[in-house]
């Protein structure tokens, strides 16, 4: 029977052996992602391009203007969205929480349906689905105060965010039922999320929001972690459970928000990633986040890649990441029915 | 509405009306044949003139199909340019296309369709930028409501700049006349002799302005001209003003 020092020695090795292989891994699906796609290129040609654009003026460009672009952009959603939904499920005790629980991938939709019918670009799409997907989180927030019982915060906000997703999927409804058929052409495809668009405004701009947001998380993953236990735990351990919930709602919202709107909605990611995290290090609190992270990044990756190769034309990456995340949460969900037996 | 027929896109919907006793037809043209068929059918409807028209265009069509064929006939395909068409839209950027047989009339034209591996693909299924520029066309087309903006935007858009088609200058706006001429339209005659002077400008036998004129003359009645045909060749509106809006 092994001791505590030689289990808790086992479990570090466990760890850093996934977050190194997670990292490795995602760092090198990258690299070959960058040197993949309908343009057909040579990891020399990318390199070669890279270090003198001369050489390669048309490589530079896709390069530059397309294959970069869209790779940091699925780094940055798969990292936000994973931390995002980690965090939503500490916050509420609930294993099937996800950033969508509040409200705010519906509500993103609303904005950037709202901006396609109006005849916007693309830009002012992502501007307006990072609104709707704040101000529907907004909505949950201010009405979960109507709902408040003995069930606390947490239960008002998760019936607030309910009601406020039923709203906005019906307006949702409205604007699809108003389009024309190149409008609705385009709302449906943003829906089913992708990376086919990105720009170098939209990178920024998620990664400054982004850049903000993830440090904070991993800074206070500890404080995250006790809000599992109930607030009367947190509050014995120094944390004020009902402010730090509000703050983490409000980061993870704007996070989230951002992610979508570079993006569109990408689902599973916020809900299995977390999940397959906790199965493999065991649901280690100061484990979780760094992992969720580094893993949430690797699936969004392998998504992207998946969407742009299977097939000549490009698949939306929300329909690939709704394949493997459901495929993954089962069988998340099996080992752990197994495990508990 | 006291009508005495319908004419719908879908053949659901027509069934779905008829099933009402309301009289509806299915019109759908979205590629040459399609234009054909519905203008035969209209023909049969109205009668009169509309029938004496609509055969006169279809006899004319496939004399300008015959035609396109012998002037093609001694170029092998491997020395006919690569053509990609854009349909300019507001903030659509240079990737809205037509696919598949939506763009057969290019091949009446003597190009080879640079979207060909891409033929399956619908508004929603769309191939990438990348994949777009893979095929580095030799002609780009730009028609529609938006062209002269998309034209001056492609000018100025970087990933585009080492683009055959970009570099040697070969890009041509397609005109409007009492439509755009990159529609499915009755003006695929007009579109496809456009098409072959562009693309293959020393075996131009024909002024098309002369052309457009006398078409316009017998299907539409309109006598347009020289300063409006003018216009209609640059894309423009009567008033010589841009078709398009911010």
């Amino acid at each position: 029977m092994m001791d505590e020092a030689t289990i808790y020695m086992k479990n570090q090795r466990r760890y850093l052996l996934l977050l190194t292989g997670g990292i490795v891994c995602a760092a090198a699906l990258f690299i070959t992602s960058l040197c993949l796609g309908n343009y057909k290129t040579s990891p020399v040609d990318v390199i070669s391009a890279l270090l003198n654009p001369e050489t390669n003026p048309q490589i530079y460009m896709i390069i530059m203007r397309s294959r970069l672009p869209r790779l940091l952009a699925s780094v940055l959603v798969g990292a936000s969205l994973s931390a995002a939904g980690l965090t939503y499920q500490e916050i509420f005790s609930n294993r099937m929480a996800s950033p969508d629980i509040l409200g705010v991938s519906a509500g993103a939709g609303v904005g950037a349906s709202v901006s396609i019918y109006f005849g916007f670009g693309f830009l002012l799409t992502g501007l307006f689905s990072f609104i709707g997907g704040v101000c529907a989180v907004s909505l949950t927030a201010a009405s979960s105060k109507f709902f408040e019982r003995n069930g606390g915060t947490s239960v008002s906000l998760i019936l607030a965010g309910i009601v406020v997703g039923g709203l906005m999927n019906s307006l949702l409804g409205l604007f699809k039922y108003l389009s024309n058929d190149s409008q609705l052409s385009s709302i449906t495809f943003w829906l089913l999320g992708g990376f086919y668009n990105t720009n170098w405004s939209q990178v920024i701009f998620a990664a400054v929001v982004i850049a903000v947001g993830i440090p904070f998380l991993f800074l206070y993953r500890w404080n995250i972690v006790m809000l599992r236990s109930g607030d009367n735990d947190a509050y014995t351990h120094g944390i004020n459970a009902k402010f730090l919930r509000k703050i983490l709602i409000i980061i993870t919202t704007i996070m989230t928000s951002a992610a979508i709107c570079i993006s569109g909605t990408i689902g599973w990611i916020g809900l299995a990633i977390p999940n397959l995290v906790k199965l493999l290090v065991q649901n280690d609190g100061k484990k979780l986040m760094l992992l969720s992270i580094v893993y949430g990044i690797l699936f969004t990756e392998i998504c992207d890649l998946l969407a742009r190769s299977i097939i000549k034309t490009e698949i939306p990456v929300g329909i690939i990441s709704g394949f493997i995340g459901a495929v993954m949460f089962i069988l998340v969900l099996l080992v752990q029915a197994k495990r508990s037996k | 509405m006291n009508t005495d027929i319908i004419f719908v896109p879908s053949r659901e919907r027509a069934v779905a009306l008829r099933e009402k006793g309301i009289c509806a037809l299915t019109i759908r043209y979205y590629n040459p044949d399609e234009v054909v068929a519905a203008a035969e059918m209209l023909g049969q409807i109205f009668g009169g003139t509309a029938r004496t028209k609509s055969e006169a265009w279809i006899k004319n069509f496939n004399t300008v199909r015959e035609d396109m064929s012998d002037r093609l006939s001694g170029i092998a395909e491997i020395d006919k340019p690569v053509a990609y068409e854009i349909l300019a839209d507001k903030g659509r950027g240079p990737f809205r296309t037509y696919y598949g047989d939506n763009q057969a009339w290019l091949s009446y034209a003597g190009g080879i369709l640079a979207t060909k591996d891409y033929a399956d693909a619908t508004s929603q299924a769309m191939p990438t930028e990348e994949a777009i520029l893979a095929t580095n066309p030799d002609i780009i087309f730009i028609g529609g409501t938006y062209a002269t903006k998309e034209y001056a935007d492609l000018l100025d858009n970087e990933m585009w700049e080492n683009v055959t088609a970009v570099e040697n200058g070969n890009i041509f706006i397609e005109p409007t006349g009492a439509t755009a001429w990159n529609t499915c339209s009755t003006n695929y005659p007009l579109l496809i002799y456009y098409c072959f002077s562009c693309m293959y400008p020393d075996k131009v036998d024909f002024d098309m302005k002369e052309m457009a004129h006398d078409f316009y003359l017998e299907y539409y009645e309109i006598d347009f001209s020289d300063e409006q045909l003018e216009l209609m060749f640059r894309s423009k509106a009567p008033d010589g003003t841009e078709l398009w809006t911010e």
